[in-house]
């Protein structure tokens, strides 16, 4: 128990069927694919060339992320909406649905969309532009093509305009402004051709920036004005938005797509997961060779369903070899009502195969640690009844379920211990309160040290076990028995008034402690090392005094509540409208406290786990068993 | 009002601020942190709002002293104890081991969530183990709260 045994799969199968049957394994779901020593075992493989599906994958995804919903959900809604289910081996029907074209169509609308918004922007910077020269009541035209003047049009600061008016009143120069606007001036100059440097030289001494028309006159068609440019340019505009609304609509066209492309998508990504398995193969001419590793309790199905699939594929099954120990992935098997704190596990990381699984351990601390922690019932009930409408409602599958079916227990957790040590949303129910933190902390300390010391102990023998596995048989029961000895007898030789027995008990302990914890021969050296390995009490001591936070943290969120009772109690005495503003406090005030005392409440109970008691026997870096299976991102696949 | 009254009210008040400039410093700096990452990814402010969260605890620890000595002198309503100077001393002092402990575990709790949070950033998976470094310096503020409240415990008035 705890972590399940697993066997090797080894399969040998005609490299026809080789696409076939990893796709038939991704529907079972029982099986690991891992890579071969392909070259010591003189086999060829092929790389997985995935590309081609990435790039669709990426193409179907951007589409789906911009189509609205056909029927849009809000918040809450959708968040509580279970995914759609397709039937398995429906997955190569959905691929004849012609995806591409979808795709490709909507490509095509969206670029064009693109071009469009591209080309306002465009305009939008012609009108800035022209704006200004409106006052140009003139065609543009007449500003051409004159036989001795040269007409030019440029932007002067105000200041420089009095001085280069009288700079220019003796050459055969006219200049007019057009408008101003701030410390900028558009002006009109006009200068006869014979006498064009002169007047150039002049315009040198000035910042002029001259503007040019030309792009505008190539285009003429009339007599327009400025003003008619800009006409036009509304005009093309509006044309432009007109159809980009026309284009919004064909898009969200789209929308009755969008069930069907997310069902491609999923079947796509298992296309290409497939491609991933077949290329893990070793091939020779005609032949497969696929290896990995199925849970010991699969084994008798996978051959079954082997056997059914076809009859010429070779299945063997065996225990892993001693120099493949390392490589075998660890799946942790708990009993249904321990398995939801498998994720306070994997959250440290998965225990080493052949190691102790300590979900089992840690599984009632933890849950006593997080309802005393928070200890506030009202919460509690919210807290399952959310997860368990998210549970009945959204359906999730693998971790997430496992999360919420914690979230589920903490929060019953919560109701048992916040009505013993706390309240309901900030009141007590007297009668059924056991210690109330707030008036008489010292018994709620005794108590938490209490289940410390239990938790401390607990890991210490599970350190012996370990050990003792390991082979240091007589280290193992000496110096880990000898703690286990001397620390509760001297515990309670100070709690009961120092009955002898309890006294020679501690000193048999720590006698362990002295004469086995150092493996040197030397007498001497031994018995001082043994010394130096009994001031290793401190730590069992302060390990212990950490889970003082447990009467902190419910203290904090006991106190919060009724802070905000109170608050709510003042607010209600307000005329009109008090009972607005308590209803308001009161919901804000508990969600908020909620929130703070879950963060705290969980993260220092798994603290607790992760430092306290994993510290003295817990190994991790096991590899998590990943099976061949169908993936699902929108959709789900059922048999 | 008596100088015993006073001293405690001042316990009360050093520790709501002085705890409060240490949640306050350091979810400045894992907030910074947060946002410096969510420009670019803003999806991952779900993931990242705990860890910003958790230097605030501090703050609340010694709101929470504040008030449990408010409730010892029977400020809410009702009659006004009035302690002696010494139990007035004894108060303040009291409330010192949260107000410092707060001070300073607040500042370093939000260095640790800020560089959490980069971590995060990278690996989204890995959530909570900074969350675990986080609560690893909270500690001291959780001890300064409890000394704080068995102090507070102890006197009697």
């Amino acid at each position: 128990m705890a972590i399940a045994p697993v066997k090797r799969m080894e399969v040998l199968l005609p490299k026809d069927e080789l696409e076939g049957f990893v796709s038939y394994l991704q529907e079972l779901g029982v099986a690991q694919l891992d890579p071969l020593p392909y070259e010591e075992l003189e086999l060829s493989s092929s790389p997985a060339e995935v590309a081609d599906y990435e790039r669709w994958l990426t193409r179907i995804n951007h589409v789906i992320q911009n189509l609205p919903e056909l029927e849009p959900k809000k918040g809450l809604e959708k968040l509580l909406t279970p995914k759609a289910k397709y039937s398995a081996s429906l997955r190569k029907v959905l691929l004849d649905y012609g995806y591409q074209k979808v795709v490709e169509d909507y490509e095509e609308l969206e670029a064009r969309r693109a071009q469009l918004v591209q080309h306002i922007k465009q305009m939008e910077r012609e009108k800035e532009f022209l704006i200004p020269l409106t006052a140009l009541n003139v065609p543009l035209r007449s500003l051409t093509g004159l036989n001795r003047c040269l007409v030019k049009i440029a932007e002067v600061k105000t200041e420089d305009i009095e001085s280069l008016k009288e700079n220019l009143a003796d050459q055969p120069a006219s200049i007019s402004i057009i408008s101003t606007e701030k410390n900028l001036a558009y002006v009109l100059i006009i200068y006869h051709q014979s006498l064009r440097e002169e007047v150039e030289a002049i315009f040198s001494g000035y910042k002029l920036a001259f503007i040019s028309l030309d792009h505008y006159l190539l285009k003429l068609k009339g007599d327009e004005k400025v003003s008619d440019l800009i006409a036009e340019l509304e005009q093309q505009k509006s044309q432009a938005k007109e159809e980009i609304g026309k284009l919004e609509k064909d898009m969200s066209g789209f929308a009755v797509h969008r069930p069907s492309l997310m069902a491609v998508y999923d079947v796509l990504l298992n296309e290409k997961q497939k491609l991933v398995g077949t290329s893990l193969a070793g091939l020779t001419e005609k032949t497969a060779w696929l290896a990995g590793w199925v849970p010991a309790a699969q084994t008798d199905y996978l051959v079954r369903k082997v056997n059914q699939f076809s009859p010429t594929i070779y299945l063997n099954l065996r225990d892993p070899k001693p120099e493949e120990r390392d490589e075998v992935p660890v799946i942790l098997d708990n009993p249904q009502l321990i398995k939801p704190f498998e994720v306070v596990t994997s959250l440290y990381g998965l225990p080493l195969p052949g190691g102790i699984d300590p979900t089992i351990f840690l599984a009632p601390f933890f849950f006593v640690f997080v309802g005393m922690c928070i200890s506030e019932a009202g919460y509690g009930l919210v807290m399952s009844l959310l997860s368990l409408l998210y549970l009945k409602k959204a359906e999730p599958k693998g971790g997430t379920r496992l999360f919420m079916t914690l979230f589920f227990y903490l929060g019953i957790s919560n109701m048992i211990f916040g009505t013993l040590f706390g309240g309901w949303f900030g009141f007590p129910i007297k009668p059924l309160v056991l210690i109330d933190p707030i008036e008489n902390p010292i018994p709620y300390l005794i108590l938490s040290l209490a289940l410390g010391f239990i938790q401390v102990m607990l890991s210490t023998f599970l350190s012996l076990v370990k050990d003792f596995r390991e082979g240091n048989k007589v280290t193992a029961i000496a110096v880990k028995g000898g703690w286990l000895l001397l620390l509760p007898s001297l515990l309670f030789y100070f709690l009961l008034k120092q009955p002898p027995v309890l006294g020679i008990l501690a000193l048999i302990g720590a006698a362990g402690i002295v004469f086995f914890s150092s493996p040197s021969r030397n007498i001497l050296a031994r018995f001082f090392n043994g010394l130096y390995a009994l001031y290793g009490i401190t730590s069992y001591f302060s390990d212990t005094l950490s889970y003082s936070r447990i009467l902190a943290l419910g203290l904090s969120t006991g106190v919060i509540a009724m802070v905000v009772n109170s608050l709510v109690q003042i607010a209600w005495s307000f005329p009109f409208v008090g009972w607005i503003i308590g209803i308001l406090i009161f919901a804000g005030g508990h969600l908020f406290n909620l929130a703070i005392g879950l963060l705290g409440g969980f993260v220092h109970s798994m603290r607790l786990q992760f430092v306290e008691f994993f510290g003295r026997f817990y190994e991790s870096g096991g590899k998590p068993f990943k099976p061949v299976k169908l993936e699902n991102k929108y959709i789900e696949f059922i048999r | 009002m008596s100088l015993g009254l006073t001293l405690a009210i001042l316990g009360a008040a050093l520790a709501v601020f002085i705890a409060g400039i240490g949640s306050a410093t350091g979810i400045g700096l894992a907030g910074q942190a947060a946002s410096g990452v969510m420009t670019e990814d803003p999806s991952k402010f779900g993931i990242i709002i705990p860890l910003a969260a958790l230097p605030g605890t501090q703050g609340i620890y010694g709101f929470l002293s504040g008030f449990l000595v408010i409730l010892k002198l029977g400020l809410l309503g009702g009659q006004i104890i009035q302690p002696t100077v010494q139990q007035g001393w004894q108060i303040m002092f009291a409330c010192f081991p949260v107000a410092f402990a707060g001070l300073v575990s607040g500042i370093h709790q939000g260095k640790v969530c800020a560089s959490g949070i980069y971590m995060v950033a990278k690996q989204p998976k890995d959530m909570t183990k900074p969350l675990v470094m986080g609560a690893l310096v909270e500690t001291y503020a959780v001890l300064g709260l409890l000394a704080t409240v068995l102090l507070l415990n102890g006197i009697k008035l």
